[in-house]
């Protein structure tokens, strides 16, 4: 068996529970007058049918008590059984949203956001709706059941043999219903997450999917989704139905024949006529929790399957968890890391998916202070190379050094505290331009902002917007043009000013006088760091130390430009073609 | 005036329903009238056997709860059945909700996707529609229940004793009242709570969608903390439900024992007074127990439907949103151009905010099969002119001609079909990347021959690397298409455009992510096909630009 981290609802739910306490006080005391109250009313018939005189002062006094205390009851009961769920939901939501953000990089990658989105809200108030109705209901049915049984018990044993005789075949019933409702509310809700991401896919896309015309067909797309939820949904309807429809007449067969009982009684003088009508009333009353209790399995396999949901959520492995080193660059940034190399790969293997291998044994050695480039096609595996770097997926084999010690030494968060990235897919926060530039680091001043905004020469810019670093950049940025925004994400690295500095095709959007201010600053900020750069266009790199030449997985070729250009071999063929259509 | 504009909610909201509003009424009626149905009859029997007690004589008394038992039974199975179908109906009308608000998410101005954030659809996708369609699946029933549930056994008790009746009547309208007044706080906060739910969806999205940075940059903590603050607020808000809630609860209880105590008054004065029998008040004390609670119901469930109402209106603002015009209407006066002029950009101003305009008075004549490249300064306007050849904003001046077709002669869609266009940031669609070429054509897979998509991403150069997925054309790029290389995704892109064939090709920065090989290959295809269309593009690099027939410098 695997040991399973503390699950996340019973830990929550448990550490509210004394909330949920007091609701069950509450209704007992509620439960309690209620009791009281009808055993007074019995009195009361009782003594009015021998004919003694009522006075109805008295019995106004003994009920306002209580009303208030029942009042009062009441008002904690039900607030008490919201306040916990709420509690549990806020809990719930962020300890996952924390979980979440140390999920590993490839879980986004095969759980789509659709279905984490709906988790956060659809899943979240089913599961809400457990803490707030279904579990108290069910303890203060089982409360009722209780106290009006023992009730009963004092009236005769006899009653509570013949009211609970049907159940063990409810119980039975109620079973099996539950357990086929499962399964469809399961579809149900995975349907539902297709729905969220479909519509999350379609949103994203908006623009190609204006200027292709793709109404009809994204409506078509969704539209079958939906129409599959409806479809779950009324099945699960039916069998829940034929839940009800049992519950309701097997409950009532065991109170009309205790009705008969309790006549029987009478008429044989062992209970009296007030008796009976108080026990018809507590009849009515312990019925419908009866049923419930049985039949709570439906609602609460219902309510788990979006529990579970979230459970798997939350028992999803952190990636610190694959990463369990512990190593901070205090303890490596040595002398002797030096010579050993900034960054060292020995024969790394890696793919995404188990049928297609993408990296197939990789060796390199970065000196401290160097700049490298990788070059090669696209698809060939330069980009992967960079995400393992900075630990965003990990080798499959082999071995990886940085600063002289192996990654799984490293505290992830040290290790990637060591690269300043400027990715591919430049991501912006729907915050201020500064607030953008600021997450390179903590507590950032605006002068550092600024400066690191000159360096990547988008200061100038900026100071035209109309607030200027202020300026709202909007959801990914769709405000600012690529090239802006890839200039901002350079600022962002210039600020985070690590170690080694990761440039994964940093300059693709931006037009060639720019791009060459950019490069000036990159080798301005490289000074004194260690430099990869991951590049399609070698007229960027020409300069680089040594050039890694990737080709189907492999390194093909390394040397200075000018060696590989000797070299005649892919780099010189990939070189020829660029300067060929450059100056054509 | 505010009850009107409520009631006018709530009967546009049943209007969605269509033609299958009188079905689902029809089953909120039987079902109610079951569920009474079935309580009186559980009432019949209690009178037959308290009387039977009374009396001290039980002849006929099996045969006659036999009866009642059945009726019961068939009351009850009149109710579940009811409920079954209504809550299929229901379920029908929330699917038809859903199809609204999405259909209509895709019909908004592109403007509208640029000032506001994906988790506020997303956010009244799953969270307004799921707690509107509350109405459908339960709110309406519930409160159309407790209305007819209160007459029907309103009836019987009236036949036992209507003195006693209109008493305990007037008792149950005054709770009536008390509860009335929540409706309003209720919705109030139904509003706030749908508004909290946005900010955090917004805030989860920023989180699901910041992955990358997250992991390299130490924002994880302030993405956790905004999720955390809208997470609280949230909380708060829910807090305040519950108090309301809480409070509607007390006072029901203090009805329902005030109810309890009236009638124990009210029936003791009246027996001793001889007016009833206690066989008769014993029936009318369950008749008036269900009678009280649906009375009750009433004032629960009304301020619940209020508060699921919020969500309500803000579908219903969201539905009557400003689409995107079928026209751009324009002022502007349309002139004649030339038959080999495809693409006529006349006196074109645009700005994005008022008093800075990114283009003004812009001239641009481009003849059929010509090549031009637009470039400049990022920032210089190049991929807003791009936007607006697209139709994505009305023009402020001036005019734009494409193939003939204006503003005037033509609807946006029609303009939008003579252009293909290829992105700055190619987006790929979940679903196989056969289905994302096919997109080109605006229609499925299956509705496109895969010679076609396989041609056209042959001529876009990806014919190649696709055939080495294992899954081939069947292969879905995983979200935002990590499995992919940029290049890899743009050419896709360009494929797509390829197969739509139209007169006009419009390339953003379409090379800018590709290598040196690949763009070769792409502008060897571009070239291929600029031969017979007319081609524009936005660039920046010389290689590009080297193809066009004529540069324009923004």
């Amino acid at each position: 068996m695997v040991i399973k981290k503390k699950k996340l609802f019973y830990d929550i739910g448990i550490r509210y529970v004394w909330i949920l306490c007091i609701y069950v006080v509450m209704s007992i005391s509620l439960n309690e007058i209620v009791v009281r109250g009808n055993d007074y009313i019995a009195q009361v018939t009782d003594s009015m049918l021998t004919g003694k005189p009522v006075v109805l002062q008295n019995i106004l006094i003994q009920m306002s008590g209580m009303i208030i205390v029942g009042t009062v009851a009441a008002y904690f009961a039900d607030l008490s059984r919201k306040y916990y769920s709420s509690l549990v939901q806020r809990e719930v939501r962020g300890r996952l949203a924390e979980h979440l953000l140390h999920l590993p990089y490839s879980y986004f990658d095969e759980k789509g956001s659709g279905s984490i989105l709906t988790r956060f809200s659809s899943d979240i108030g089913e599961a809400g709706n457990f803490f707030s109705d279904i579990l108290p209901d069910l303890l203060v049915d089982i409360v009722t059941v209780g106290t009006i049984t023992a009730y009963f018990i004092q009236m005769d044993i006899r009653l509570i043999v013949i009211l609970f005789a049907s159940y063990p075949v409810m119980l039975l019933v109620a079973d099996r219903l539950s357990k086929k409702l499962a399964v469809i509310l399961r579809k149900f809700r995975t349907t539902m997450d297709d729905r969220t991401q479909i519509a999350y896919d379609a949103i994203q896309g908006i623009a190609i999917g204006k200027s292709y015309n793709l109404y009809h067909v994204m409506c078509a797309r969704i539209n079958a989704a939906i129409d599959k939820i409806a479809d779950h949904g009324c099945k699960s309807t039916r069998i829940s139905s034929m839940g009800w429809l049992l519950k309701g007449v097997i409950t009532t067969i065991p109170v009309v024949v205790c009705y008969f009982f309790a006549l029987f009684e009478v008429i044989s003088n062992r209970i009296s006529v007030g008796e009976l009508l108080a026990f018809t009333i507590l009849l009515s009353r312990v019925n419908r929790p009866l049923g419930n209790v049985m039949f709570c399995m439906n609602d609460i396999r219902a309510s788990k399957v979006a529990m579970d949901r979230l459970e798997t959520l939350y028992q999803a492995k952190k990636e610190e968890e694959a990463f369990k080193g512990k190593c901070t660059r205090d303890e490596v940034e040595l002398p002797d890391a030096e010579c050993k190399g900034a960054i060292v790969w020995k024969n790394v293997h890696f793919s995404y998916s188990a049928d297609r291998e993408v990296l197939k044994g990789i060796s390199f050695q970065i000196k401290k202070g160097q700049m490298v480039a990788f070059a090669g096609g696209s698809g060939e595996g330069k980009s992967t190379i960079a995400r393992l770097l900075y630990g965003l997926y990990r080798k499959e084999s082999g071995s990886y050094q940085l600063f002289g010690k192996d990654v799984e030494q490293w505290s992830l968060r040290e290790w990637r505290d060591c690269f300043s990235v400027v990715s591919q897919n430049v991501f912006l926060l729907p915050q201020s331009v500064a607030e953008n530039v600021a997450c390179g680091k903590e507590g950032a001043a605006r002068e550092e902002i600024e400066e690191a905004c000159r360096a990547a020469d988008i200061h100038d810019f900026i100071m035209r917007l109309p607030q200027g670093y202020d300026t709202q950049v909007g959801e990914r940025g769709v405000k600012l043009s690529g090239g802006q925004r890839q200039r901002i994400s350079i600022a962002r690295a210039f600020l985070k000013n690590a170690p080694i500095l990761l440039l994964d095709e940093p300059t693709s959007a931006i037009d060639t006088e720019t791009e060459a201010e950019i490069q000036k600053a990159i080798t301005r900020v490289a000074r004194d760091k260690t430099v990869i750069v991951i590049a399609h266009r070698l007229s960027t790199i020409q300069n680089a130390d040594c050039i890694y030449v990737v080709e189907n997985g492999a390194i093909a070729e390394s040397g200075t430009h000018r060696e590989l250009l000797a070299r005649n071999g892919i780099y010189a063929g990939l070189y020829g073609k660029e300067v060929g259509v450059d100056e054509r | 005036m505010k009850d009107k504009e409520k009631k006018h909610l709530l009967r546009w909201f049943l209007g969605l329903m269509e033609d299958r509003l009188p079905i689902y009424l029809f089953c909120i009626l039987i079902s109610s009238m079951g569920t009474a149905f079935s309580k009186i009859a559980n009432a019949w029997i209690v009178e037959s056997v308290v009387s039977a007690a009374q009396s001290r004589n039980p002849d006929g008394l099996l045969i006659r709860i036999l009866i009642q038992f059945l009726a019961f039974v068939s009351g009850w199975c009149l109710w579940r059945m009811g409920i079954m179908h209504y809550n299929i109906e229901g379920r029908i009308g929330t699917a038809k909700l859903e199809k609204r608000v999405f259909a209509k998410a895709m019909r908004l101005p592109y403007s509208y996707y640029e000032q506001h954030h994906s988790g506020d659809f997303i956010s009244k996708l799953i969270y307004d529609t799921e707690r509107a369609s509350d109405i459908y699946s339960s709110r309406l029933r519930r409160l159309l229940a407790a209305i007819i549930g209160a007459v029907v056994y309103l009836l019987p008790m009236m036949y036992y004793s209507p003195q006693l009746t209109l008493c305990l009547l007037l008792i149950s309208v005054v709770t009536f009242l008390v509860n009335h007044y929540f409706a309003h706080p209720m919705k109030q906060a139904g509003k706030e709570l749908a508004q909290n739910n946005v900010g955090m969806i917004e805030a989860m999205t920023n989180i699901l969608s910041g992955v990358e940075l997250v992991k390299t940059y130490a924002v994880g903590e302030k993405l956790l903390q905004s999720f955390g603050k809208e997470n609280q607020q949230y909380f708060t808000t829910q807090k305040k439900v519950n108090r309301i809630s809480a409070t509607l609860s007390g006072l029901n209880n203090l009805f329902d024992l005030l109810g309890t105590l009236a009638f124990l008054g009210l029936g003791v004065w009246f027996v001793s007074r001889n007016k009833i029998t206690l066989g008769m008040l014993s029936a009318i004390y369950t008749l008036y127990g269900p009678f009280h609670y649906a009375f009750m119901d009433i004032g629960r469930y009304f301020p619940e439907l209020m508060n699921c109402l919020a969500n309500v209106e803000n579908l219903y603002d969201f539905l009557q949103l400003d689409e995107e015009p079928g026209h751009y209407i324009t002022q502007s006066n349309y002139e004649e151009v030339a038959a080999e002029i495809e693409v006529d950009i006349n006196n074109v101003s645009f700005g994005y905010t008022e008093g800075k305009e990114v283009l003004s008075d812009f001239h641009m004549q481009i003849a059929r099969g010509q090549c031009v490249a637009i470039v400049g300064e990022s920032g210089s306007g190049k991929s807003t002119l791009a936007k607006l050849l697209l139709g994505f904003y009305p023009l402020q001046k001036g005019t734009i001609n494409i193939c003939g077709k204006n503003g005037r002669n033509s609807t946006i869609e029609e303009m939008r079909d003579l252009i293909a266009y290829v992105p700055q940031e190619p987006y790929l669609y979940e679903v196989s990347i056969a289905e994302n070429i096919a997109y080109g054509r605006g229609k499925k897979t299956q509705e496109v021959a895969r010679e076609d998509i396989v041609n056209a991403a042959k001529i876009a150069n990806a014919h190649e690397f696709i055939m080495r997925l294992p899954k081939g054309y069947d292969t879905i790029p995983g979200e935002s298409g990590n499995t992919l290389s940029g290049g890899e995704r743009q050419r896709i892109a360009i494929a797509r455009a390829v197969l739509k064939n139209a007169p006009i090709l419009l390339l953003d920065e379409a090379t800018s992510a590709l290598d040196n090989e690949s763009e070769r290959l792409v502008n060897k295809a571009i070239n291929r096909i600029s031969r017979n269309h007319t081609t524009i593009i936005i660039a920046h690099r010389p290689s590009t630009i080297a193809m066009a027939d004529k540069v324009v410098r923004l």
